[in-house]
């Protein structure tokens, strides 16, 4: 009999990171979406010193003029160039959606935590209290947050945070009901690890995979709760541009049969939100295969 | 034999789980004791309740759902009475175990040679380089391959039968009076499950930690255990002495188990009156 010598260590299944990069990099659509942000973003970045036009100096003698060689995309109704407003925009849009979400990611991973880590009592408590916020309508949160100081863009922010946590904190909670039957919890505990240690060192960064696409979606959601808020005046500033206060702007330019002014802020935010959720399925797929479409 | 203390004395430990308006009884009544140096098999189906008894010992049962009767003594301290550092201080350092399923006893996102220092760390307050030191040796103990190369491995970077060997290697570093092993080998494929029990009973030997051994596998169990006790739906139901009881059983369901085990005899090998192979186990 032939004996052949092979040592079990030479022997390397793939690295779990490894494989879902490339199981995501296979996945077409989210090529398309992640394609897209990258345009977006380098626009946004860019664009605005490539534009001749300033976004804030109006030109009363192009009111409402139609896209042309000198107005890519038209003016609005003080003659401002809508391309360059629509640029200037990406940048507080976009900022605003990323760092609500990042406010709302922190707040969601924290609660989940605290419900799925600490005693049963504070869990039932942190669960219920979900519920109770779950059943706020986001406006009323808003409406309620106008009587609080002058709108500014961190209000913004803030308030969009405290409106969107609830999905990750859920989602967390979940997490730590898993992981923590998990045996490498005990061994953990076997290893004298604390209770913060098992949720930083151990549960936390084995729930990063769902909680990276539960947070790629919630930019697209906040880009959208944004867009919102502003075309109802009551986002960002009326003095900035961005895309939901161009959208509000544009309203009453319809009439004039401007219809420039509403429907490329409207497109950039549909493609923007489209392309999010598209990486955004393409990571839910990757993390989980069994929802896997082929496309 | 002169009559020792026990190490362990379990006294009509209860177990009940909440399942929405159901309660299931995992473990009902259980009553045994381990010896110092004492090798005690548990065996009995899936569901029957060994786990349980496992996790109850080491106060690693979920206590969102659970309700636990009865007593656990540990060198004479009664556990339940434990507080959080209480617990600490027993778990992995005075009762250590291993775990059914190898790959996922250490952390994904953390290395092996990591999880293993910090835990020798902790439990010694030694110093990073002696921690690894001891690590490294703990490894070399258990006969593993480039134990240096391991140390930087990631669990899935290795196969069942080596992380389930660098899980003991680490149960062995922290010199435990009492291991727990829950199903050590139902997740290896037959050659790495032959070589575990191999390096378990070598080790055993050398150290002189009780075990209690928990497992469906009749054969690992009469392979390292001196004592059996047969569990069936949350029920003790049997037990004494290994050879004694596997090959008389008393009970009913003894019998049935051991007339389930699978077997490799030919013919004419069941014609040989074997005393040393009854009922398709080797006996000790």
């Amino acid at each position: 009999m032939d004996i052949v010598n092979v040592n079990p260590a030479d022997v390397k299944p793939a690295s779990e990171m490894r494989r879902l990069l490339r199981a995501f990099l296979r996945h077409r659509l989210a090529h398309a979406g992640l394609l897209g942000l990258l345009l977006i973003t380098v626009a946004a970045l860019v664009g605005p010193t490539l534009v001749h036009h300033s976004a804030q100096t109006s030109n009363l003698d192009a009111i409402y003029s139609g896209p042309s060689w000198s107005h890519l995309l038209g003016t609005d109704q003080l003659g401002r160039d809508l391309l360059a407003r629509l640029l200037a925009g990406a940048q507080v849009s976009l900022s605003v959606a990323l760092a609500a979400t990042i406010v709302a990611s922190l707040l969601g991973c924290l609660y989940g935590l605290v419900a799925g880590m600490g005693p049963v009592w504070l869990d039932r408590v942190l669960m219920q209290f979900l519920d109770a916020m779950l059943a706020i309508p986001v406006l009323l949160l808003v409406i309620v947050s106008q009587a609080f100081g002058e709108s500014s863009l961190l209000k913004v922010i803030v308030v969009i945070g405290l409106a969107s946590w609830m999905g990750t904190a859920r989602l967390m909670r979940t997490e730590c009901g898993r992981l923590m039957q998990s045996e490498f919890i005990n061994a953990a505990i076997m290893g004298g690890a604390s209770r913060l240690s098992l949720a930083l060192r151990h549960v936390l960064p084995n729930a990063a995979a769902p909680l990276l696409v539960v947070v790629t979606v919630g930019i697209g959601q906040a880009v959208l709760i944004e867009s919102t808020l502003s075309f109802l005046n009551l986002g960002v500033p009326s003095t900035l541009p961005s895309w939901g206060n161009l959208l509000g702007n544009g309203m009453s330019s319809m009439l004039s049969g401007a219809w420039w002014v509403v429907l490329f802020p409207g497109l950039m935010i549909v493609v923007t939100v489209l392309c999010i959720n598209l990486v955004g399925d393409g990571l839910r797929d990757t993390v989980d295969p069994k929802r896997r479409t082929h496309l | 034999m002169k009559k020792m203390n026990p190490l362990l004395n379990v006294k009509q430990l209860s177990v009940r789980y909440a399942t929405g308006a159901d309660e299931v009884r995992a473990v009902d009544e259980v009553s045994f004791s381990i010896r110092p140096g004492e090798v005690v098999g548990l065996v009995g189906e899936s569901g029957s309740g060994k786990s349980s008894v496992a996790q109850a010992i080491l106060g690693l049962l979920d206590q969102h759902n659970t309700t636990i009767a009865g007593r656990i003594e540990f060198d004479g301290e009664n556990l339940f009475s434990c507080d959080e550092s209480g617990w600490n201080a027993v778990r992995g350092r005075r009762i250590g175990m291993i775990f059914q399923s190898p790959e996922s006893s250490f952390n994904p996102v953390a290395t092996v040679g990591a999880q293993m220092v910090e835990a020798l760390r902790w439990h010694f307050k030694l110093a990073k380089v002696e921690a690894r030191q001891r690590a490294l040796a703990a490894l070399r103990e258990v006969g593993m391959p480039r134990p240096e190369e391991v140390m930087h491995n990631y669990a899935f970077e290795l196969s069942g039968g080596m992380c389930q060997r660098a899980a003991l290697a680490l149960v062995m570093a922290l010199q435990p009076a009492l291991v727990l092993a829950d199903e050590p080998t139902a997740s290896l494929d037959v050659l790495a499950q032959a070589e575990l029990v191999q390096w378990l009973a070598l080790i055993q030997k050398k150290r002189g930690f009780a075990m209690l051994v928990i497992s469906h596998d009749l054969n690992l169990v009469a392979r390292l255990a001196d004592q059996v006790l047969v569990m069936h739906g949350g029920r003790l139901l049997e037990k004494g002495a290994t050879r004694r009881v596997l090959a008389n059983p008393q009970h009913p369901y003894t019998e049935q188990l051991l007339r389930a085990v699978p077997r490799l005899i030919t013919a004419d090998m069941r014609t040989h009156n074997d005393h040393s192979v009854k009922n398709g186990v080797v006996l000790p």
